[in-house]
């Protein structure tokens, strides 16, 4: 009988992972069974020994790997995870959440402060600021000649271009509308700064009237697939700001404090209006910035920049027209100036940030470093068995600096994996977009790295040298001993734990409070207020609109007014009499029902009435501060007194009622005078339409509206905001705050908890037998409860009372930049005191009575 | 005793070693047991189970005669060792007391 041969291919894999001793034996047998097979079919029997080679790669087999000795070190790690179980795994995941927490701090910091920096000419750009704008204080942005004026009196400057807005608007383009929040730039916007454009040539696509450029983003939202270069949006509804796109730019990355996604040319504005060259004492709304040329100096230019006063405001009467120039570097971080941009951010909050992350990262070391002490001490017999055996000191002391590396390590990777699950929640939290790809960033390395290796040393440095040094007599005796009571270090470090984290409870109390204060102040009740913006003809139509929306018997009553009560507005000058000082007071053009809707109380006389000729053109209302800030003494004072609105002809008129004070503003400056009257220019619309609507019936009001503004005016884009949704956008950044001082609480009262439960397991399991003794001897299994929790809780009250002094400053010192705040009282520190008392006890009783309950016999027994 | 669990894959095997008394290899046993419970064994499960069982001392091999059948490699022959033996008694033992503790009616209803 011939043989066939098997296939040659498994032949080699087998020999290649089978063991000595078995490999006979398998090949043998599948060779025995190919000539079997091969009888019937050769095609078969080739199959089937693929597949019987394939299944014999089983551990079983494998060759036994000649391994290098100080992979031992692994075994051996992995061997006393398994043996301490749970206790290690709870440690392990306090170091996994520290470290996902600085590795998420790293990235919001590297993207904070890498704002800008892509811009290559960044070292030559400056942003045009005001250090005394008239008499009105500093400003971040100028008046519209000041950019253009720069550029043409001082050669030093070689480029500039403005960047301002007009709003948000409708824009159309075919069957496709949206608000889109339209920005304006200057033509040398592409050349100044790196925004590439995918397609338009950046000297040209501003420079002439109806251009416009969008990004990338709105280009496919509008256009789809097609090419959008030559064609025209439909801007607004009065053909002012049409235009023709002439060049599309890449997506405006995340760290840059400009953002726009669609941008006209400010030409396009001075084709229309011709005399904005000559607006030098207007609320200044753009943003300029300036190119200066290799040679120049910017402080040398900033004192130039005085002739700029003496040149066009020669008649400036109060105040000065003082301007600075701040390196666009500094720009994100810049603090201290009117209309500063959204997003810039305080680097002081940043640091902050950073601090209270390296206290949670401290509570996490604690509780790795805690594990680690107490697993050495009870190996110490181990390791005097070793030592006898003729293990070297050094040897020893890398052995178990290892063993906690690894576990460093195994955290690490942990960490790695739970961030990149959560990235969607976090990237909500922190409003940033964090990617995978951030987690190959070479920061994220080194800051892995640096943590790993400082986290082991810290944690296992000292009892590593101290075990390894010890003689074996000494291990064997001692060893026993000292696991059972808590060292001083151990106390000290649970004490900051239990600080850190009372204090994260009580800071988030508090800032719950405040967010919730901010709330309240500007809710009015179980009405709904929607909030429409509108165009100007529709306000010009706003008679007719008011009339036939209040025939619709759900919407309780209809407005409208100049502008939604929030942070940028309206202000003009308000003066008693023609010589005195004027005070800055915010305009509010309203209708009749304005007060009704946004149920504003009215504190004395009455409100403005439609159908009396001296109220609708000389009558004004005003709110509480302005009565103080006007000169009158009380509130009634200053009914029927006489006021004159604006700088340039003054309307007269007499004040008929006073409203009382309400948030239009930050919460962190005292509210500013305000005013109301009925429209007294033509010129001066109405921008939103605001009803009051009982909340079940929001969605009938809002299609009522779409159903009449259409008929008003087709094109337009109807959009409703709740009031109250509208002002939170403009304390986004504190509830941000809040938001993420919450999340870092919860990871706090986690990790101490953690923390927490590792010790008591630790301590009931050193002191079983002790524990069984004392019950034997008649102990009650609440009086070992009391013995168990006391030293515990005894440090936990050194804790608060440490805790509060501190917290009451920091706190303080943050509610202060707040006008309106919450007093502090004692409530939160109550509470955060009661939480973290009942989760201590808890946890302590939950684990601690299980084994006092425990049969002391079976305790005694255990070996 | 603690340890005695025997697997029922295990059991079968142990009794096929027996079986075989001289013959008792990886293929032969593969053999044998697909013929006597009728079902597909695969031979990798059955090298498996035999290295286990060594380990557990049930079984003892030693390698025997190659045969140019299987292209000159040689036979890890198995046998039973004393706790072997021992071990399948015992587990044949409960069996059994439990066949006795089920009342006659049981047998009767159901057949």
């Amino acid at each position: 009988m011939s043989l066939t041969n098997p296939p040659k291919w498994p032949m080699r894999f087998l020999r290649w992972f089978c063991k000595e001793n078995s490999i006979d034996e398998i090949e043998g047998d599948l060779f025995e069974m190919f000539q079997k097979r091969a009888e019937i079919s050769v095609f078969k029997a080739r199959c089937y020994f693929f597949w019987n080679v394939f299944r014999s790669f089983r551990r079983t087999h494998f060759k036994k790997a000649h391994r290098p000795y100080w992979t031992i070190s692994f075994t051996q790690t992995f061997r006393f995870l398994r043996r301490d179980g749970i206790y290690s795994l709870l440690n392990a995941f306090s170091l996994t959440i520290g470290f996902i927490v600085a590795l998420l701090f790293v990235w919001y910091a590297e993207e904070e402060l890498s704002y800008d920096q892509f811009h290559q000419q960044k070292d030559h750009i400056y942003r045009v600021s005001f250090d005394q704008y008239m008499d009105l204080g500093a400003y971040a942005t100028t008046p519209y000649p000041v950019g253009p004026a720069l550029k043409m009196d001082f050669p030093e400057v070689k480029a500039m271009t403005r960047v301002g807005g007009v709003g948000r608007l409708p824009v159309r383009y075919g069957e496709k509308a949206f608000f889109e929040k339209i920005k304006l730039a200057d033509e040398d916007f592409f050349l100044m700064f790196d925004f590439p454009l995918i397609s338009g040539d950046p000297k040209m696509v501003l420079m002439e009237h109806n251009q416009i450029v969008i990004s990338e983003r709105l280009a496919k939202k509008y256009f789809l697939d097609e090419n959008p270069i030559g064609k025209q949006l439909v801007i607004g509804s009065d053909g002012l700001y049409d235009a023709r796109i002439s060049g599309v730019f890449k997506d405006i990355p995340a760290n840059s404090h400009i953002e726009a996604e669609i941008i006209l040319s400010y030409a396009t504005l001075y084709h229309h209006y011709d005399w904005m060259g000559k607006l030098w004492q207007q609320m200044p709304g753009n943003y300029t910035y300036v190119r200066l040329n290799q040679e120049s100096n910017a402080i040398e230019l900033e004192e130039k920049l005085t002739q700029i006063r003496e040149r066009y405001v020669p008649g400036l009467e109060r105040g000065d027209y003082k301007m600075k120039l701040i390196p666009l570097k500094q720009v994100h971080f810049y603090e201290g100036l009117y209309n500063e941009n959204s997003s810039n951010k305080r680097k002081g909050g940043l640091i902050t940030f950073g601090l209270v992350v390296a206290l949670v990262l401290f509570i996490a070391t604690i509780n790795f470093t805690n594990l680690i002490s107490s697993r050495y001490l009870t190996r110490i017999k181990e390791v005097g068995i070793r030592k006898v055996l003729g293990a070297g000191r050094f040897h020893l002391l890398v052995q178990l600096l290892f063993q906690s590396f690894l576990l460093a390590v195994f955290s690490w990777v942990f960490s790695l994996i739970i961030i990149g699950v959560t990235f969607p929640i976090v990237n909500e939290l922190a409003a940033k977009s964090f990617e995978f790809s951030y987690l190959l960033r070479s920061t994220t390395w080194i800051t892995s790295l640096a943590l790993i290796v400082s986290v082991t040393m810290l944690a296992a440095i000292i009892p590593a040298i101290k075990v390894s040094a010890m003689g074996f007599l000494k291990t064997s005796k001692e060893g026993i001993l000292k696991t059972s009571k808590r060292s001083f270090k151990q106390s000290t470090l649970l004490l900051f734990q239990y600080l850190a984290a009372f204090f994260l409870m009580v800071s988030s109390i508090v800032m719950y409070q405040q967010l919730n204060f901010m709330e309240e102040k500007v809710d009015r009740g179980e009405s709904s207020r929607i909030v429409i913006p509108i165009n100007d003809k529709i306000s010009d139509g706003m008679s007719v609109l008011e009339e036939s929306l209040d025939a619709y018997s759900f919407i309780s009553s209809v407005a409208a007014s100049s502008h939604v009560p929030s942070f940028y507005g309206d202000s003009w000058p308000v003066r008693t009499a023609m010589e005195s000082t004027p005070i800055q007071t915010e305009n509010f053009v309203i209708t009749e029902d304005y007060l009704q809707v946004m149920s504003y109380k009215l504190l004395a006389g009455r409100s403005l009435n439609g159908h009396l000729q001296t109220d609708i053109d000389a009558s004004f209302m005003v709110n509480e501060t302005s009565v103080e800030m006007l000169g009158f003494l009380t509130i009634a004072d200053a009914i029927g007194q006489t006021i004159f609105f604006g700088s340039d002809e003054p309307k007269k008129g007499k004040i008929v009622g006073v409203v009382e004070d309400f948030h239009f503003e930050s919460f962190r400056d005292k509210i500013s005078p305000a005013l109301f009257q009925f429209q007294p220019y033509d010129w001066m619309d109405y921008k939103f339409l605001v009803l009051k609507v009982p909340e079940h019936q929001v969605i009938n009001a809002i299609e009522a509206v779409e159903k009449e503004i259409r008929k008003m005016d087709p094109d337009w884009v109807v959009e409703a905001d709740f009031y109250e949704d509208h002002f939170k956008k403009r304390y986004l950044k504190e509830t941000a705050q809040g938001k993420l001082a919450t999340s870092l609480t919860l990871v706090a009262i986690l990790l101490t908890c953690l923390g927490q439960v590792g010790l008591i397991l630790h301590f009931v399991v050193s002191r079983q037998k002790e524990m069984a003794v004392r019950k034997v001897l008649g102990a009650t299994i609440g009086q070992l409860w009391v013995m168990m929790t006391k030293s515990y809780f005894g440090l936990m009250l050194l804790a608060i009372v440490l805790a509060v002094p501190l917290c009451t400053y920091l706190l303080n010192s943050w509610l202060n930049e707040f006008y309106y705040r919450i007093n502090l009282g004692p409530g939160p520190y109550f509470i955060a005191a009661g939480m973290a008392c009942f989760i201590v006890i808890s946890v302590i009783s939950v684990i601690a009575l299980k084994s006092a309950r425990k049969n002391p016999i079976e305790s005694l027994s255990e070996e | 005793m603690k340890g005695t669990q025997l697997g029922e894959f295990e059991e079968l095997i142990l009794l096929t070693v027996g079986i075989l008394f001289d013959d008792a290899y990886g293929l032969a046993i593969k053999d044998e047991l697909e013929l006597k419970t009728k079902r597909t064994v695969m031979i990798s499960s059955v090298h498996k189970a035999l290295v286990r069982l060594e380990e557990k001392g049930y079984l003892k091999s030693h390698v025997g005669g190659a045969t140019e059948r299987r292209g000159g490699r040689g036979k890890r022959l198995y046998e039973l060792t004393y706790s072997g033996v021992s071990v399948l008694c015992q587990t044949r033992e409960i069996r059994n007391s439990m066949w006795n503790l089920v009342p006659k009616i049981v047998w009767e209803r159901n057949s």
